[in-house]
């Protein structure tokens, strides 16, 4: 090695050094810039009943660095909802979570929407053909359920002794998990991921047959909750909501 | 075995090594000043925090026990109230805006419900035992876990506070329990200020290290996730950092007084810092980048210095080896640089020396065996001339004549235009040239044979070669014979070389004496000189031959007394154009 190639060697080096050191410099600035940005796509109107799902959207987010577009839909058309999401794929989202559509989108049991960012559906109880690539979806276990919300008044019950266990739907658990299944169908390029909520367990009463399921072979989470644990403290963040 | 280390290797080495271990050595010292400093100032951070949090919780709940002393005093003692008209003054204090009640009841001593400023019900969730750490500290106030409290219409999260009381209805006393219920927001409100994040959170414990309040209660209420920090708490005021899954995490306990309730704090040391600790990280890639480079830069700056050294150390082992030509680019700077540069031309000046040395030392060889054939010639001519005297003083008119001629030829050969070597073709001529002088001064002494290999003519022999060997033998070996006398010539090839035998029946000699003759050493022993020859004839020609052709060649004598004596004269072949 001549002279002059070894100082073109450590001249490279330096190169080297001094990229690496602004690399570990601005570091946190690549991290900013490189965010996560969500649309969430929910009804106007079911915002108190859905304040446990954006908690829980919001929880996961804040942990994982992700920007939450929160956008409140009421009496829209397909192409609105179409349109909306052109919008937020050209402000960078990368992808949108659709909860309860049919709340918000006239006759939405007989139109096609097409999703152009991968997507995640939440709907009262299953469609069909209702989302272009909804059967590419992959969440599996999903139970007809209706989603009868637990009322202030079964509380009551529960305190004053009428009953002795809540079976209440752990919405906080599906907003936070929503999140992570919208990454993974981002990350899977799954362009309509429907995931219908609701069920027949509060009618049928069937506490056991729900409660032999894990928790995530259910659509929607459930949490059974005893008056002897509210009396102990537990749950008041989630009964609060109701 | 001990292998000596070149400098240009240990001193770099060295250097480096004691770079690196420095290096090291600050920032081991400096990584530990400075974690002990951020843990130092994190630690009075956490508890300046968590004192101000104590401090709000702890007004808070000093708040209640004073409405719980304010209705206690000014309600349930009262004398000239009844219990409903009680009642009607627990209502009017709930419905005071800020006052932050929800319910207020009051039990007999057994437990069960007197009255309560709600419509309610009869909270199945007081469970009467609860009332028992009530009756055995008379004077406390105790504060439950949060529950839920229906008050008119509305569902809240309450904290309830109970202590005994003596109630008065209607002038009796009564031993019995009073629970105030007060809104939990106002306590959650303290915690959720703090600004919680996933990393940085404080919480609420009870006296049993139960949550009473957490930021994130949903999410643990929900099942996901525990609260870890709930194992490293200790029943005092303390705080310690534990390391989990790589991350470093502060936790501090402080006690709140009056209600039993801890506050904890968990903060990560790795986020709360973590602009110190990049500012520190980016501080120790300057300082390693900075060793790195300077050892980079020292190394090549040795090189540069100790490679001009080491190739002139190199240049002057080849140099004392003999290497004439070895040189040193001149590469080096300064000092070094004139260093070679004076090398170089050192050796330039002793190569010219040695050659001057070299083409001195030839011409003295040329003129030693200048030297030696002049030593030869003188001999032969004035043996000769007087040979011709004596023949002409016989009047041997015809013989002088013939000698006179073949005196001629022998001197035109032996001159040979002042050539050395010269073709054996003409060697022997000359010899024949020398043979036929002395066979005309010995009147046929002696009879010569010649024997030649005609093929070897064309190699080149030292002119003057034969003649003094024939020189000895006419003079030495032929003494003392009658016609009986032989000498003969042969010229044969041995090998790759010339062998010129001159042989004689002579008188021969001793071992001694041959010796002596092939030494130039005949005066120091007894050979028979003559007036005619020297004796010193035939180891001349031997050193002449071995100054031409090396040492390899020359004269072997080999002689025995009374029976003759042969000289084996070897030569290379080499012929003219070599």
């Amino acid at each position: 090695m001549n002279r002059k190639q070894m100082y073109m060697v450590l001249g490279m080096m330096v190169l080297i050094m001094l990229i690496a050191c602004s690399k570990v410099l601005f570091d946190r600035t690549i991290d900013i810039e490189n965010e996560f940005q969500v649309a969430v796509i929910m009804p106007a109107d079911s915002k108190y009943e859905l304040k446990g799902v954006v908690q829980g959207i919001n929880d996961n987010a804040r942990e994982k660095n992700i920007k939450i577009n929160m956008l409140y839909a009421s009496d829209w058309d397909k192409k609105q909802l179409e349109d909306t999401m052109l919008e937020e794929r050209s402000i960078g989202s990368k992808a949108v979570f659709i909860i309860y559509p049919e709340r918000f989108i006239r006759n939405y049991e007989e139109i096609e929407i097409r999703t152009y960012l991968p997507a995640l559906v939440l709907n009262d109880k299953a469609y069909e053909n209702n989302i272009i690539n909804a059967g590419t979806a992959y969440y599996d276990g999903i139970e007809n359920i209706t989603a009868e919300h637990i009322k202030k008044a079964d509380v009551y019950r529960l305190m004053t002794g009428e009953i002795d266990e809540l079976i209440v739907p752990a919405e906080y658990y599906m907003g936070y998990y929503c999140i992570d299944n919208l990454m993974e169908a981002f990350r899977r390029n799954i362009m309509g991921l429907m995931l219908p909520v609701g069920g027949d367990y509060y009618s049928s009463r069937d506490i056991d047959a729900i409660m032999n399921k894990q928790m995530d072979d259910v659509c929607i989470p459930i949490l059974r909750i005893t008056r002897k644990e509210v009396i102990e403290g537990k749950f008041h963040s989630i009964l609060e909501d109701r | 075995m001990h292998k000596k280390i070149s400098i240009r290797v240990w001193f770099p080495a060295v250097i480096v090594i004691t770079m690196v271990v420095m290096v090291a050595v600050v920032l081991t010292v400096a990584s530990s000043y400075v974690n002990d400093m951020l843990y130092r100032q994190s630690r009075a951070d956490m508890e300046r925090q968590s004192n101000a949090v104590v401090n709000a919780v702890g007004r808070e709940t000093y708040r209640m026990i004073d409405t719980i002393n304010n209705i206690y005093y000014k309600v349930i003692k009262d004398n000239r109230s009844s219990l409903s008209v009680k009642k009607q003054d627990f209502v009017a204090l709930c419905n005071q805006k800020h006052s932050g009640i929800v319910s207020i009841s009051l039990y007999d001593s057994e437990g069960n419900l007197l009255l309560s400023s709600s419509d309610y019900y009869e909270n199945p969730a007081i469970n009467k035992a609860v009332f028992q750490d009530v009756r055995d500290n008379v004077g406390k106030i105790f504060f439950g876990n949060p529950q839920i409290s229906f008050n008119n219409g509305a569902m809240n999260s309450v904290i309830p506070a109970s202590c005994m009381v003596d109630i008065i209805n209607n002038g009796y006393i009564q031993m019995g329990f009073l629970r105030v219920e007060f809104t939990a927001k106002d306590i959650y409100s303290i915690i959720d200020a703090y600004g919680n994040t996933e990393r940085s959170y404080c919480y609420l414990i009870n006296d049993k290290n139960e949550i009473v309040y957490h930021p994130y209660q949903k999410k643990l209420e929900s099942g996901i996730g525990t609260e870890w920090s709930l194992d490293y708490i200790a029943p005092d005021t303390h705080y310690i950092m534990q390391d989990i899954d790589d991350i470093s995490w502060l936790i501090g306990t402080n006690n709140i007084g009056y209600s039993g309730w801890r506050v904890v704090m968990v903060n990560s040391f790795n986020d709360v810092h973590r602009q110190e600790l990049l500012s520190y990280q980016v501080v120790w890639w300057i300082i390693s980048i900075m060793a790195l480079l300077i050892a980079i830069i020292d190394i090549v700056l040795f090189h540069e210095i100790s490679s001009p050294i080491s190739n002139l150390d190199e240049a002057m082992k080849k140099f004392s080896a003999g290497d004439m030509n070895v040189r040193v680019p001149a590469k080096g700077v300064g000092e070094l640089r004139h260093l070679e540069n004076g090398f170089n031309r050192m050796v330039e000046h002793i190569e010219i020396l040695m050659a001057e040395i070299l083409g001195k030392e030839k011409e003295k060889c040329h003129m030693e065996r200048r030297l030696l054939q002049a030593q030869i010639s003188p001999h032969f001519l004035y043996n000769t001339l007087d040979s011709i005297i004596w023949m002409i003083q016989g009047k041997q008119y015809e013989g002088a004549e013939k000698m006179v001629y073949l005196l001629a030829k022998f001197f035109r050969i032996a001159l040979s235009k002042g050539q050395d070597m010269i073709p054996l073709e003409q060697e022997l001529q000359h010899a024949v040239s020398y043979l036929s002088i002395q066979g005309i001064r010995f009147h046929d002494k002696f009879e010569v044979f010649i024997d030649v290999d005609d093929s070897l003519n064309k190699y080149l022999c030292p002119k003057v070669t034969l003649q003094p060997i024939l020189e000895n033998a006419i003079y030495h070996g032929m003494d003392g014979m009658y016609g009986d006398g032989e000498i003969s010539v042969r010229v044969y090839q041995s090998g790759e070389n010339i062998c010129l035998e001159i042989a004689d029946n002579g008188a021969g000699m001793t071992e001694e004496q041959v010796t002596a003759l092939m030494n130039n050493k005949t005066n120091e022993i007894k050979i028979k000189p003559t007036s005619k020859g020297s004796g010193i004839g035939v180891a001349n020609v031997n050193e002449r031959i071995k100054l031409i052709f090396g040492e390899e060649y020359g004269i072997t004598v080999e002689s025995e007394p009374d029976e003759g004596t042969t000289v084996k004269i070897v030569i290379p072949r080499v012929e003219k154009n070599e």
